[in-house]
């Protein structure tokens, strides 16, 4: 657990992690396996990090069985869950590898080609969410969001240090600013400022299936 | 509403949708019938024929040669033997010489060329004169496009109007909201909850109910099916069965009025098999997709996702068992083994879907046990999927107490969407408690347990129900005497719960208490549906209005278990 909050807290910078494997002795195929299950176990939300990881174990190894495990794991449980994140980090990997595991990520990568065009040319009205449903679900989370928001607010600096000012209309501000005896029209142009995350795919496909799939590899040790 | 009659011609296919409604036009505008529209055989051009006199004409024959849509260049004289010249050509030269029956020779003899749609320009001039051309002292043309049919229809097919004031207010809406289902189902829902609710002072209203209701729905139908969604035309095709049999079920009979209410009825049936086979032909091709239709849903919310997949699979099950069950009803050999397939088909297709969509393993309401029942229950009569049935059970059953143990999104007895996407509110065991405190879920996986001989898991559930679930209702629901009266309208509630169902005995023991409870009598087999051989309208119903399914349909498969039988020596010890 030390690992995920310690990897959420470099926001980012961890995107290239390796496995050191000298610290590792012996890392055989059924350890290579074994640490790659335990990376989707506690990394499963931190999806480029967890690619990156599993990615030095497919460097690690010449064993077909193990190279092929590994490289399935990377489709079925990280690339179905955030698609564009994990593809960009593999597109970059994938030549670094050796030619084994070049072979199964490609063929990985391939797979979830052929997954990204079979949801691609899935049309069907009949099943959709009723409006009702969206509308419910929508507001709740924007309840959430502006909750999380204040939260966030309330324990700002800015917050502290700024005096908060509300712009209904435009887009800039002016204002009268005493410098000296003289009073100076200020005029400041507004900014946007915005940041954007990619919504995961699997809690809203299977929740319980992805909790369960944690739950085991986080908790399995090789047997003897 | 003469608008919307006209749409709905014009949408209509010719084989099973135009030609099956013109027979019951003309019978209803005083014609006699003597040939009706057949597959496979040759008709030389004449798709109905009749005998009679329209209105204050004089008595003839009336040959009708029938085709979909607008009259096109292709469609008058292309190349396809269906276009329509060839047709009036074989009616003139080979039908009227050669078949018209002896009795009516002498009559003179009206063809009319039938098209929901209407007459392009370009083909007008070659259309109009080929008919003056062709027409004899005896021999007249008369030209039924659409708005003459919707004419025909409006005035002939149901007495005075097509719907009371009240019922075109509803259809109305519903036919403007068809892109949102929700909204047109709640519409259409009045409109057949008002046409069947009626008092049916002549025993002929009963009639023209079930046809007003055919007529609706059929409209319905071809208008989803031009919005390119059927999921609103798929409810609405159960709700009408549903109605038109309660509306029918004690008066339909071998002969006369009552047969000619089957004859209604059964119309119904028809129009049933066509909207949930449309609406299957669209979903199967993506069920073998892996999240392709969970994706589909199209939202970042668990419960709706769930929901509908189960809701999909319960709809996909019931069209698998209704092939089956047609199949056993057919005596021709080909035709037999055809549906059989098809019914083959679509379990191995549910199976593919569960593969594909694993939120399928993970019910999250109680009630989604229905859809499991039925999907067991069509993979329970294709033996080669008994060892998928009972792999998905155990996987079912291991992320059901998962999540009950782990505080997650497990099963409960909410129905309210809100509630299931707040559900865990706490994880707390007095919450968790609350949640599940009565279950058909459970007793349902220990009832397939014990059928398919599973004794590991039904030995777990019979351990949790000890340990986790010793506070929660065990249960199934049973029809009684009131279930007659309101199983097929849904207006009060009905059938009895079997509580406490006996998990705690063995699986031979649990199903011998299962099936005595089945035997009860003014239950299952008093049912008017059963008795008529309509066994599918009581799985419709307990889709439809979220009923659990009797249990009558898997004892009618098996063997009973012989619990009464004097235990060996070495139990006795």
């Amino acid at each position: 657990m030390a690992i995920c909050e310690l990897i959420e807290k470099m926001d980012g910078k961890a995107d290239d992690l390796q496995f050191d494997l000298s610290m590792i002795a012996p890392a055989g195929p059924i350890e290579l396996v074994f640490l790659a299950r335990k990376t989707v176990g506690y990394l499963y939300w931190q999806p480029k990090p967890a690619a990156s990881l599993i990615c030095s174990l497919l460097k690690a190894t010449q064993d077909q069985t193990a190279i092929a495990h590994i490289a399935k794991l990377t489709f079925d449980a990280l690339l179905t869950n955030a698609s564009s994140e994990v593809l960009d980090l593999l597109c970059a990997q994938v030549a670094t590898l050796p030619e084994a595991g070049k072979a199964a990520l490609q063929h990985a990568m391939d797979t979830h080609e052929a997954y990204a065009a079979d949801l691609r040319s899935t049309e069907l009205l009949e099943v959709r969410a009723s409006l009702a449903e969206q509308e419910y679900h929508t507001n709740r989370m924007a309840e959430a969001m502006g909750k999380a928001y204040r939260q966030a607010m309330e324990q700002s600096i800015v917050s502290v240090l700024c005096r908060q000012q509300v712009i209904l209309y435009g887009r800039s501000s002016a204002q009268m600013v005493r410098v000296g005896d003289e009073e100076q029209r200020s005029a400041m142009t507004l900014q946007s400022h915005g940041h954007s995350f990619t919504m995961p795919r699997m809690p809203s496909i299977d929740e319980v299936g992805v909790d369960y799939m944690r739950l085991v590899f986080r908790n399995e040790t090789i047997r003897e | 509403m003469k608008l919307i009659v006209k749409e709905y011609l014009a949408s209509l296919k010719e084989r099973n949708e135009l030609d099956a409604i013109l027979p019951d036009l003309l019978c209803q505008m005083g014609l006699t019938v003597f040939a009706r529209p057949r597959r496979g055989t040759r008709e030389f051009g004449v798709d109905i024929a009749a005998v009679g006199a329209i209105g204050t004409g004089d008595r003839s024959v009336y040959l009708l040669s029938v085709k979909s849509g607008n009259l096109t260049r292709s469609t008058w004289n292309g190349q396809s033997e269906q276009s329509l010249r060839p047709s009036l050509e074989q009616i003139l030269d080979v039908y009227i010489p050669t078949h018209l029956p002896a009795e009516h020779s002498d009559l003179p003899v009206v063809i009319c060329p039938c098209f929901g749609g209407d007459v392009q320009t370009n083909v007008r001039l070659d259309f109009t004169n080929f008919c003056k051309r062709s027409s004899t002292g005896k021999v007249r043309f008369e030209e039924w496009h659409g708005d003459r049919l919707a004419d025909l229809v409006c005035e002939y097919l149901l007495d005075d109007s097509l719907l009371p004031d009240w019922g075109s207010s509803h259809l109305r809406k519903a036919l403007a909201l068809v892109d949102e289902p929700d909204a047109a189902f709640k519409h259409f829902r009045n409109l057949i909850l008002d046409l069947s609710g009626q008092t049916f002072a002549r025993p002929q209203d009963r009639l023209t109910t079930i046809r007003q209701i055919s007529v609706s729905l059929w409209t319905f139908y071809v208008w989803s099916r031009e919005a390119n969604n059927l999921d609103a035309a798929y409810r609405a095709v159960e709700l009408s069965v549903l109605h038109g049999w309660d509306v029918c079920k004690d008066h339909v009979g071998p002969k006369g009025r009552g047969e000619k209410l089957f004859l209604a009825f059964v119309q119904m049936l028809v129009a049933y098999s066509e909207v949930t086979t449309a609406y299957a032909v669209k979903v199967v091709p993506h069920m073998h997709k892996l999240h392709a239709l969970s994706a589909e849903v199209r939202t970042a919310s668990y419960p709706s996702v769930n929901r509908r997949m189960f809701d999909v699979l319960g709809r996909i099950a019931i069209v698998g068992i209704a092939k089956l069950q047609g199949a056993d009803a057919v005596e021709d050999e080909k035709a037999k083994q055809f549906a059989q397939q098809q019914g083959q088909i679509t379990a191995a297709c549910l199976e593919r879907m569960v593969d594909a969509n694993p939120c399928l393993c993970s019910p999250i309401c109680d009630d989604q046990a229905i859809d499991i029942f039925l999907a067991a229950y069509l993979q329970y009569l294709c033996p080669g999927q008994h060892a998928f049935l009972k792999n998905w059970l155990r996987t079912m059953w291991n992320k059901c107490r998962f999540a009950h143990e782990g505080h997650g999104r497990y099963p409960t007895t909410y129905r309210d969407f809100r509630k299931q996407e707040a559900h865990p509110v706490e994880k707390t065991d007095d919450y968790r408690r609350d949640a599940t405190k009565a279950s058909i879920l459970y007793p349902t996986l220990a009832f397939w347990a014990a059928v398919l001989g599973d004794d590991g898991l039904y030995g777990a559930i019979q351990e949790a129900k000890q340990e986790l679930f010793a506070h929660s209702t065990f249960q199934y629901w049973f029809p009684d005497e009131l279930s007659e009266q309101f199983l097929y309208s849904n207006r009060d509630t009905h059938g009895i719960a079997f509580c406490d169902v006996p998990i705690h005995k063995p699986p031979d023991e649990y199903l011998h208490d299962l099936w005595t409870e089945c035997d009860q009598p003014n239950g299952y087999n008093d049912l008017s549906a059963v008795k008529h051989n309509l066994a599918l309208l009581v799985l419709i119903a307990c889709r439809h209005y979220r009923c659990p399914v009797p249990l009558n349909f898997i004892k009618q498969q098996l063997p009973i278990p012989d619990t009464d039988q004097e235990p060996t020596s070495e139990e006795s010890e």
